[in-house]
């Protein structure tokens, strides 16, 4: 049994009362902590070499637009996500070479941060 | 963002600085060589300086084209609030195609999506580490 906030769908109303109660978790939501890990995808991303780099995304240019991903918006921490998710989307094959060759890549953003289209292999 | 032309030249200029050649620009679109890992090719960006909103339409606001592989959203705080996935960005992407948000990403395949989740724990420490330590 394990107790989660009352109402924990709408605003927390912060007077302290009555603020919790118990429930049983249905039996398919009960899950160990590394399966959660595992669907949540929580984890560090590996370091890599400068040659996985360049096996993973096929070329020093892509490599360069990769390492030149930076944030001005969010916490210098998020460089180091958004790098890794750049290697994870090449190493899992996510998204096929192809479909960005012949498709457009649209970021939407408030940057400037064209490092990632490239690093991510949209030409168009 | 690409009202002011200085946000245009910092876009050109991080683009030369990686490919260390010259990269041409004709009003919005900038055209240059680009090793995507079979050789040189032309790539193409369109700088466009409009809001984008699955609410507002019309005149001044920027209509998502078909046929998008990719979608990537970043900071993309605007005036209708903080955009994520939303319905129309679904539909405009080809089968195959993800739309890409902050440690979030959705992947289109055929009717179905696949949800990929990235999360450091450097970074979300605290919302995650609560739920990660709920002992079942």
């Amino acid at each position: 049994m394990e107790k989660y906030p009352k109402n924990f769908n709408s605003p927390y109303d912060g007077n302290g009362e009555d603020d919790e109660y118990e429930f049983v978790i249905p039996s398919q939501f009960k899950m160990g902590k590394e399966e959660i890990k595992r669907k949540l995808g929580f984890r560090d991303f590996p370091k890599r070499t400068i040659e996985e780099k360049r096996g993973l995304l096929g070329s020093e240019e892509r490599v360069r637009a990769l390492d030149a991903i930076t944030t001005t918006t969010l916490p210098a921490s998020k460089k180091e996500i958004k790098k890794g998710v750049v290697l994870e989307v090449a190493e899992q094959n996510l998204i096929s070479p192809e479909v960005l060759r012949n498709n457009l890549l649209v970021y939407i953003g408030s940057g400037t941060d064209i490092e990632y289209a490239l690093a991510l292999g949209g030409e168009k | 963002m690409f009202t002011d032309e200085k946000n245009e030249d910092e876009v050109a200029g991080k683009i030369r600085r990686i490919i260390s050649e010259e990269v041409k620009k004709e009003e919005k679109v900038l055209t240059f060589g680009f090793d995507f890992g079979s050789g040189r090719e032309s790539a193409t960006v369109e700088l466009v300086d409009k809001n984008y909103s699955d609410k507002n339409k019309g005149e001044g606001w920027y209509e998502l084209p078909d046929k998008i592989g990719m979608v990537v959203l970043y900071a993309s705080q605007g005036p209708g609030g903080t955009l994520v996935a939303n319905e129309e960005m679904k539909s405009a992407i080809v089968d195959g195609g993800m739309i890409w948000e902050e440690t979030t990403a959705i992947i289109k395949k055929g009717n179905n999506e696949e949800i990929v989740v990235w999360v450091n724990n450097n970074s979300n420490r605290g919302y995650f580490d609560d739920f990660i330590n709920v002992d079942f």
